[in-house]
């Protein structure tokens, strides 16, 4: 309870000066009332007869015992008259150090102006001289650039103080006193607290000083009143505390006081105001160099504190035109450019061209690569500018919304080149320093008009772009797939919520694989896995089906332009690869260029197909980006192909696709090296789209693939011919048969007879259709093979389902014979050849006793070989053959049957046929023969060189299954059992 | 420093996790920290006392002569047990009493709060506590100061509503020390009384946002673990991103362990989640250290705006500081095992200090039993691992006691 009485208003008060003179002074007013004394509102009347107002401390301790009598003398009762006294000598001395301290220049400015120390009523008052103005507690300031301004003012008078071998320790908003039409000026009039260093290390005992401080204003040291512990710092710590208390109209608490303290500059009372980024990194800085706990975290001395001061004070002035920094948020994910952020690094540092492009295909991280850069870096550099390209280089820098200088802005009317150069002289002159980045991404190649100017201002420019052309003289980081698989696995795991287990990693390497290691699809359909709840498994399975852009219909998230928004990923991914401003033609080459799949087309050979007038058009979608060219093979990215895939087909598309796949099918007809698989790739293509999947030159070209394809891709054959003798409507009698014998070829391969037979039965409408004996004759051949696989060598039937199909066999070697007998194909003659040797061999094995029958049928052959000069012909290779069986079986004689082998092989080696057909036609019959002649190590010799070539090819199936077949020959030859 | 500060400090620095005998030297620390009774005697002599300090008697006639001579007629009845049976003042307005009974001033009083009662000091949350700190910095007596408790409304202990206005204690002191008469407290007692009877306002606000910043998704707790898992020293899911207040507390207490082999707890809480059966009467736990030791139930309760010890509330604050300053060097140094730099101790210390002083708190003192262990703990080369196995320790020793 505040006991005190204040001398009534209109005292006054009567003192004696040093000459014995009186000044006489009257009390308007008790103002305020500290822990010491009372301070008045008084007046004195000049020589002038005016009247001046001063301000009157009086000395008169709150927690003492003191009465004020009548005539207004302070009498302490008798236990607090010593305490008393010292309070009077205390401030006696507090009036001494200010006088000191006003007489120091340099202070004189900046404490106040005491006039003079007088004694009277048993105390003393100080009288000082009145000055306009409030204290920073009561201080309303219009801007925080005058809020630092003052804070800058008083650390400076607090420097002086620390000059002169003080602390002052008791630093607050009510302790300094603002002059009213000026920041430069604050004056400090309360000296109570300011204890010389020289006490600091004396030991308690020996302490005079009373340490005095107000809790949220004092350093931790000094609420804990470890003397030992004080020292410039702490004052240090009140001018911060004394700024955040300006800025945020509270003092610092003790979250605010951590190391990493973050501060919400959006609840400070200058909030509404913009400011360059700069400062509120400045100022985070600041705070935490004066606010912090540990005192050796603290600045050491305020020269420091007012160097800071200054350059914040700089970043705060609103009038001074300033580049607004960009917002450049940090990537949630980014891992495995380690090199490419290190080669960004190094460019910075030691960098002698000023334009970097960073290029690679869209989606694949190159912006990512960017931002996380600058995100880790953003102190490095005083100005970060990250635009988006927008029409053209100047048009983008022109844009106000994204390159906003704060005094600059377009005259309406202003044409746009003299605004883009008075824009960028406006930069240049606000900016010099090489520590400032400018970024464009989605740049366009086409919009290179002003680079010069641009890169005069000598700042460091990276422009982000998917064009794969650039000027030679600027620099450049190609962005590719992130290699290292643990990265990929990492960013797979981080989209898809949760941990890939042991099992599941050949689907993510296929889904990699798949994409190329895409980032962002790859982030997508991580996405899509989680969202619509597949298992890696079947994401593979749908992804081989329908790709990527298809495998779920769920909508997932994305984050773009700092905006998320959810939808399909095949809408996100054609957003990305946009063809909007792009013309129909470059859309139908694109689009030619993508059915030819990942390994890509050579340029001429597309030049050619496409009919390409000039080849300028390549140049062009290669420097956008969308292609590129590799040893002169044309490429596009998987993900982009998939994309450009989907692209609804135009009529211009349509004849360019027919007229391609024309002459695809001339070519195959002249070898299939390159050819069949340019082919491969572009009719599967064709055969998706509905407007070219039927017509006549895409049936053509299917056709023509199909035969060509290799024995070993049997389902590629079996998918595409049984899809071709469903719609037969475009193929002919010969193809119905060649297609037919594909197919069943590998049913009965792999002894699946229900699907061979179903075939065969399947076409028989088609083949009576034609009346062709030759077609016919061909067919019942086809059924001839279906019975002899189904038979498997059993010529000597032992059952009488095995006597029914002999029959059958028989019965259908004697009609494909007849009718081709019928033929006048120009092949029927060597057809029926074949037929009259299979016939041979048939009853070679069968009923070797009728050798008159057998040599009539071999004599048929061999004179057909010689009328149709068809000596090394796969007719002559079977004849050998069948001599061979006779030379065993009917006739036997071991020389005679080896020269036949012989000359089988030797036609075979010399027509170059598939090495199954090798194993099949030669080596299996020789191993035979070798072996009823009781050659059992030459016969396992022959399976052992089938066996080789098989494991030769143990990647493709029909040779594992091959090779099975010739192990258990092998296996059942006695003399190795 | 006190001779006695100076010796548990001696002990803290000399004390190593490594030491083979760390169990026994553990058990010593325990025994080092004096009594009440000791701590009593000490404060008599310093205020004056020159009888004899072994004379039970003697020392508890002079305090009732104090006691009289300020006008405090309510002696207190269990004297003689302060130092026969080393009882402690378990009342505070006991403690209040004798800073007015040895005419402390606040500073005074707030040192024998601290060293003495190992408690608080005023908590001007309370209407009584407020007014004897009003009464204590305007030299008013005792019996002015139950004259004044007796026409202010009476306070109701309550929940915290940090939705609404809260007034915090720093701004009640700032009030009551405005105050230039006894008239203007009391009207501001009546005019404010829904702002008193909920206490520690600034603790509960720091408490809630120091495990806000421990516990969501991507907070602390779980960045932690990642890291861990990073570091190869635990496996566990970490994709839970609603981690319970228990299994996060295990985490910052170091009780969260698996086996390596089938990934079983390595400690074994048969409890309602709590730790008490294995804090209590645990011979490397001093008393006045497992009284009221930070558990689940008591920071639920915080969280909840509830009413608790100033004893829980300054022991949980002290934990979840030093956790979340520890955790975030080892999370900027992306390691698990980053040694403290040579000032993070300091940096440490005065950071938990700035915590209790702004909460109105005594700064951390050596000889409280429970301060030690963090100050033993933070002057390690691994401060968060020393703390995390002395609680380890603590587990073995229950265990190693009930077989």
């Amino acid at each position: 309870m505040d006991t005190r009485i204040a001398l009534p208003d209109k005292t006054e008060l009567r003192f004696h000066n040093a000459e014995h003179g009186i000044c006489t002074y009257t009390i308007q007013k008790e103002l305020a009332r500290g822990a010491s004394c009372i301070v008045y509102d008084a007046s004195y009347i000049n020589n002038s007869g005016a009247q001046k107002s001063v301000r009157i401390k009086e000395c008169y301790p709150f927690k003492l015992s003191i009465c004020r009598n009548e005539d207004g003398s302070l009498v302490p009762v008798e236990s607090d008259i010593s305490d008393f006294n010292r309070a009077i000598a205390h401030m006696q001395e507090a009036f001494d150090l200010g006088n000191e301290l006003f007489a120091t220049s340099g202070l004189t400015n900046f404490t106040s102006n005491t006039v003079d120390i007088y004694h009277l009523n048993h105390t003393v008052y100080v009288v000082t001289t009145y000055q306009e103005g409030d204290t920073l507690a009561d201080h309303n300031f219009t801007s925080l650039k005058d809020c630092i301004s003052i804070v800058k003012s008083t650390a400076g008078v607090i420097a002086k103080i620390h000059n002169q071998g003080y602390l002052y320790l008791d630093l607050k908003p009510e302790n300094v006193f603002a002059l009213a039409g000026t920041n430069e000026l604050v004056q400090l009039f309360d000296f109570d607290s300011l204890i010389p260093f020289a006490a600091l290390n004396k030991k308690s005992g020996e302490y005079e000083y009373k340490i005095s401080y107000t809790k949220g204003f004092s350093a931790l040291e000094l609420q804990l009143e470890n003397q030992r512990k004080l020292g410039k710092y702490s004052d240090v710590y009140s001018i911060g505390s004394i700024l955040f208390y300006l800025i945020f109209g509270t003092y610092p608490t003790a979250p605010d006081c951590e190391l990493e303290a973050v501060y919400e500059y959006g609840q400070s009372k200058y909030a509404v105001h913009s400011f360059q980024d700069k400062l509120y990194f400045e100022l985070t800085d600041f705070f935490h160099n004066t606010l912090a706990n540990y005192y050796l975290d603290r600045y050491s001395d305020m020269q420091q504190v007012i160097i800071k001061l200054e350059q914040m004070e700089r970043l705060a002035d609103t009038t001074v035109p300033y580049i607004h920094n960009s917002y450049i948020p940090c990537p949630k994910f980014l891992a495995g450019r380690d090199e490419e952020i290190e080669k960004l690094g190094q460019w910075f540092n030691q960098n002698n061209c000023n334009c970097m492009f960073v290029t690679g295909i869209g989606g694949i991280g190159k912006s990512s690569l960017v931002r996380s850069y600058f995100a880790a870096h953003r102190m490095d550099f005083d100005t970060i500018l990250y635009l988006n390209y927008y029409h053209s280089l100047k048009q983008t820098i022109t844009d106000d919304k994204q390159f906003w200088i704060n005094t600059v802005e377009k005259n309406e009317q202003e044409d746009a080149d003299d605004y883009f150069r008075r824009k960028l002289n406006t930069a240049k002159k606000l900016v010099q320093s090489k520590n400032t980045a400018l970024i464009i991404d989605n740049f366009c190649m086409d919009g290179l008009e002003g680079i010069e100017e641009l890169l005069q201002l000598n700042w460091n420019v990276i422009l982000i772009t998917r064009s794969n052309i650039q000027p030679d003289e600027y620099d450049r980081i190609q962005v590719g797939a992130v290699q290292e698989k643990k990265n990929l696995y990492a960013l797979f795991e981080g989209y898809l919520r949760r941990q890939i287990e042991n099992g599941e990693y050949p689907y993510v390497d296929s889904i990699i694989q798949q994409v190329q290691g895409h980032t962002l699809v790859l982030e997508l359909i991580a996405k899509q896995i989680a969202n619509s709840y597949l298992s890696l498994q079947e994401a593979v399975r749908l992804m081989q089906e329908k790709g990527f852009l298809a495998l779920a219909k769920e909508k997932v998230s994305y984050t773009k332009d700092l905006s998320v928004s959810t939808d399909t990923v095949k809408n996100i991914i054609d957003t990305i690869f946009t063809s909007v401003h792009m013309t129909e033609y470059k859309r139908t080459v694109l689009k030619a260029v993508s059915f030819f799949g990942t390994p890509g087309v050579d340029v001429s050979l597309f030049a050619g197909f496409f009919g390409l007038d000039s080849r300028d058009i390549i140049h062009e979608l290669t420097a956008a980006g969308w292609l590129t060219v590799d040893s002169r093979t044309l490429v596009m990215h998987p993900v982009i192909m998939e994309t450009v895939r989907c692209w609804t087909p135009t009529n211009n598309f349509r004849e360019a696709a027919c007229h391609i796949m024309d002459g695809l099918c001339k070519a195959l007809e002249n070898g299939t090296d390159p050819y069949l698989r340019l082919s491969e790739e572009f009719v599967i293509c064709c055969c998706k789209e509905p407007v070219l999947k039927g017509t006549e030159i895409c049936q053509r070209l299917l056709y023509m693939t199909v035969i060509h394809m290799p024995r070993h891709r049997e389902e590629f054959v079996l998918e595409n011919a049984a899809a071709l003798l469903t719609n037969s409507g475009h193929l002919n009698g010969a193809e119905i048969i060649r297609l037919s014998d594909l197919i069943t070829g590998i049913y009965e391969e792999r002894r699946d007879f229900e699907n061979a037979r179903q075939v065969l039965e399947k076409i028989r409408p088609a083949i009576a259709l034609f009346h062709d004996s030759h077609i016919t004759g061909q067919y019942y051949d086809l059924w001839a093979g279906f019975y002899d696989a189904k038979l498997d060598g059993k010529y000597v039937p032992e059952s009488t389902n095995e006597e029914q199909i002999f029959t059958l066999l028989m019965k259908s070697i004697d009609k494909s014979i007849k009718y081709m007998r019928k033929s006048r194909h120009t092949d029927a003659r060597k057809l029926l050849g074949e037929y009259l040797s299979a016939k041979a061999n048939i009853l070679i094995r069968s009923m070797p006793e009728k050798k008159k029958k057998i040599l009539h049928q071999l004599g048929q052959v061999k004179d057909i070989l010689e009328k149709e000069g068809l000596y090394d012909s796969k007719l002559a290779r079977n004849y050998y053959l069948a001599c061979a069986w006779y030379d065993t079986y009917v006739k036997p004689q071991f020389e005679s049957a080896v020269q036949n082998l012989k000359s089988a092989y030797d036609i075979e080696v010399k027509e170059g046929g598939h090495e199954l057909d090798l194993i099949d036609d030669i080596l299996i019959p020789s191993a035979n023969i070798f072996l009823e002649f009781g050659e059992c190590e030459k016969s396992a010799e022959i399976l052992k060189h089938g066996i080789s070539l098989c494991e030769d090819n143990e990647e493709i199936i029909s040779f594992v299954r091959k090779k099975e077949e010739l192990e258990s020959y092998w296996s059942a030859i006695p003399k190795l059992l | 420093m006190g001779e006695y500060t100076k010796y548990l400090k001696n002990l803290r620095d000399e004390i190593s996790p490594e030491d083979d005998n760390y169990t026994e030297e553990l058990l010593q620390v325990v025994k080092s920290f004096r009594d009440f009774d000791e701590a009593l005697d000490n404060f008599l002599l310093k205020k004056g006392y020159a009888g004899d300090i072994h004379d039970t008697d003697e020392k508890v006639s002079y305090i009732k002569d104090k006691f009289k001579e300020a006008g405090i007629s309510s002696l207190p009845r269990n004297l003689k047990k302060w130092f026969a049976e080393k009882k402690r003042i378990e009342k505070r307005k006991i403690a209040f009493q004798f800073c007015f009974a040895f005419h402390l001033n606040l500073e005074e009083s707030e040192e024998f709060f601290r060293t003495v009662c190992l408690q608080r000091g005023f908590d001007c949350h309370y209407v009584e506590e407020a007014i004897y700190y009003y009464a204590i910095s305007n030299h008013l007596s005792y019996g002015e100061a139950e004259e004044l408790i007796e026409q202010a409304p009476e306070d109701t202990k309550g929940k915290i509503d940090f939705n609404g206005e809260v007034l915090f204690t720093a701004s009640i002191i700032k009030e009551i020390n405005r105050f230039k008469s006894k008239e203007e407290l009391l009207l501001f007692f009546r005019e404010n009384i829904e702002q008193f009877g909920y206490n520690n306002a600034t603790a509960y606000k720091y408490i809630t946002d120091l495990w806000h910043k421990i516990d969501m998704p991507d907070g602390l707790a779980e960045k932690e673990k990642a890291l861990m898992n990073l570091s190869g020293m635990q496996q566990i899911e970490t994709n839970n991103k609603n981690r319970s207040v228990w299994n996060i507390y295990l985490q910052i207490l170091g009780l969260d362990g698996c086996d390596e082999a089938d990934n079983s707890p390595l400690f074994v809480l048969d409890t309602d989640r709590t730790l008490k059966p294995f804090l209590k009467d645990n011979d490397l736990l001093h008393p006045l250290a497992e009284d009221s030791f930070p558990d689940r139930q008591g920071l639920e309760a915080i969280l909840r705006g509830e009413h608790k010890s100033n004893e829980l509330v300054r022991k949980t604050m002290i934990l979840l500081v030093f956790y979340e300053f520890w955790v975030k060097r080892i999370l900027r140094a992306g390691n698990c095992y980053a040694q403290a730099e040579p000032a993070d101790a300091e940096r440490c210390h005065a950071e938990i200090n700035r915590y209790l002083l702004d909460a109105g708190y005594p700064a951390l003192y050596a000889g409280n039993p429970y301060d030690w262990i963090f100050l033993f703990a933070m002057q390690d080369t691994y401060p968060l691992e020393t703390f995390r196995g002395f609680m380890q320790e603590l587990y073995i020793n229950c265990n190693a006691l009930e077989k």
